[in-house]
């Protein structure tokens, strides 16, 4: 998979729930819609709930890859 | 927001409608209180617990008043500095200037203030009430609709009635919900949101009428021309009605001892048989139109006298269109509506009407 562009990134591995989706939710915010938010998360919950509360949102989860160091990017596009 | 503000606050800004932008809604938007009791406190708990600033200076707080808020600690002190510590003790952020001041108060406080958003807290008949109005909504209708209620409820059912005044207040600093609200408690704990009335205070709505009405004072000139506009399902329409004031004089001068060009009345039967047809086709009255030839569009003492002899509006929820022709023109207008306790008038712009 080709990576989005991110026009903003955010590390919430160090967070536990609900910081995570409050972070992340905080960050979206600041976007216009189309531009997309890159996540790294850390954990089996925030890997579940992040993109599930985005798609909530209205948000559209691009794609969510694990890394070498068993954290993962996220990539949201916020949704207007 | 500060860091420990995203701490604080983080279930809320998890709420969809909220955010960290309604968030910082709340934090920004302070209430003042306004009466006193536990309703009042339970509202003024909950908002500052919800990060919104509260302003007690206007509250009247009895001692031991404060109920859950202070236990034991405080008996025998002051109880508005008691309520500023409990409130700064249970959130720093409720000590906080705000950019804005909207107003919480229980009734029998001030009915009418310009603040917004304004939320009330009263009774009707055994029901607790609990109103909310922001910047959009109507100063007029807000006064009728507190005009015929009772004081703010006591004991549990006022606990309940602050709870959702303070939610009635953060849902208007949202921005969510009508400009005009109510929400009523019955005694079984059921909780019912009621809609404002239409409001016949702004006089917008009436504009497809307003021709036709127009042409007819016109036509009436020099005679005062009068008539009424109706509103029901499918819109607003005029209806026109003689003016019996001549009629009535030549009968009775001594009772009538003006003139069709300085006074207008409508035929008793005419008007029974209008208010009998708009009942039947689910119209109401809510504008009664009439004409100054060669006069001022302000509502005369006599138009006052007419339209709420013994100080009560006949037509309740009604407003007035007084017009003035000029030389079979209608020239200018006043938009006289009710506000609870006074009629109060306006200009009303005839520009922009055809030729």
């Amino acid at each position: 998979m080709s990576r989005p562009e991110p026009s903003l990134v955010l590390d919430i591995s160090a967070e536990v729930c609900p910081m995570t989706y409050v972070r992340t939710k905080l960050a979206l915010e600041t976007l216009r819609p189309g531009e997309v938010l890159e996540v790294r998360l850390r954990g089996d919950e925030p890997r579940r709930n992040v993109p599930a509360s985005a798609r909530v949102e209205g948000h559209a989860v691009l794609g969510l890859e694990p890394q070498a160091d068993g954290s993962d990017l996220l990539w949201l596009r916020k949704d207007g | 927001m500060r860091e420990d503000q995203i701490e604080r606050y983080s279930r809320t800004i998890l709420l969809q409608p909220v955010g960290g932008r309604g968030q910082e809604a709340l934090l920004g938007t302070g209430a003042r209180l306004a009466g006193g009791g536990p309703a009042l406190l339970t509202a003024a708990a909950y908002l500052a617990a919800g990060g919104t600033p509260v302003a007690v200076d206007g509250a009247q707080v009895a001692p031991g008043e404060l109920g859950f808020l202070s236990g034991a600690r405080g008996a025998g002190e002051p109880a508005g500095p008691s309520l500023v510590d409990v409130l700064q003790a249970l959130n720093p952020d409720a000590a906080a200037e705000p950019r804005d001041w909207g107003c919480l108060l229980t009734l029998p406080a001030t009915r009418a203030t310009g603040a917004r958003p304004q939320v009330t807290i009263g009774a009707r008949g055994d029901a607790s009430l609990v109103w909310g109005a922001d910047a959009r909504a109507c100063a007029a209708c807000l006064g009728a609709w507190l005009g015929s209620a009772g004081p703010a409820p006591a004991g549990a059912a006022a606990v309940e009635a602050g709870a959702l005044a303070a939610l009635l207040f953060q849902r208007l600093v949202l921005g969510l919900g009508p400009a005009l609200s109510a929400v009523a408690l019955d005694p079984g704990g059921m909780v019912q949101e009621l809609s404002a009335p239409r409001c016949p205070h702004r006089p917008g709505f009436l504009l497809p009428a307003l021709p036709a009405a127009l042409r007819h004072l016109e036509d009436c000139h020099p005679e005062e021309g009068c008539g009424v506009i109706l509103e029901g399902p499918e819109g607003v329409r005029w209806v026109p009605l003689a003016n019996a004031y001549a009629r009535w004089a030549a009968r009775d001068p001594s009772g009538f001892p003006r003139s069709p060009r300085s006074a207008f009345l409508f035929e008793p039967v005419d008007w029974l048989a209008l208010l009998r047809a708009a009942d039947a086709r689910g119209e109401h009255v809510c504008c009664v139109v009439h004409s100054h030839p060669d006069g001022s569009s302000g509502f005369s003492a006599e138009d006052r006298a007419q339209a709420a002899p013994g100080g009560s509006p006949l037509l309740p929820g009604a407003s007035h269109l007084v017009v003035s022709v000029q030389a079979g023109r209608a020239e200018s207008a006043n938009w006289v509506s009710w506000d609870g306790s006074a009629f109060v008038e306006a200009p009303f712009s005839l520009s922009g009407r055809p030729s």
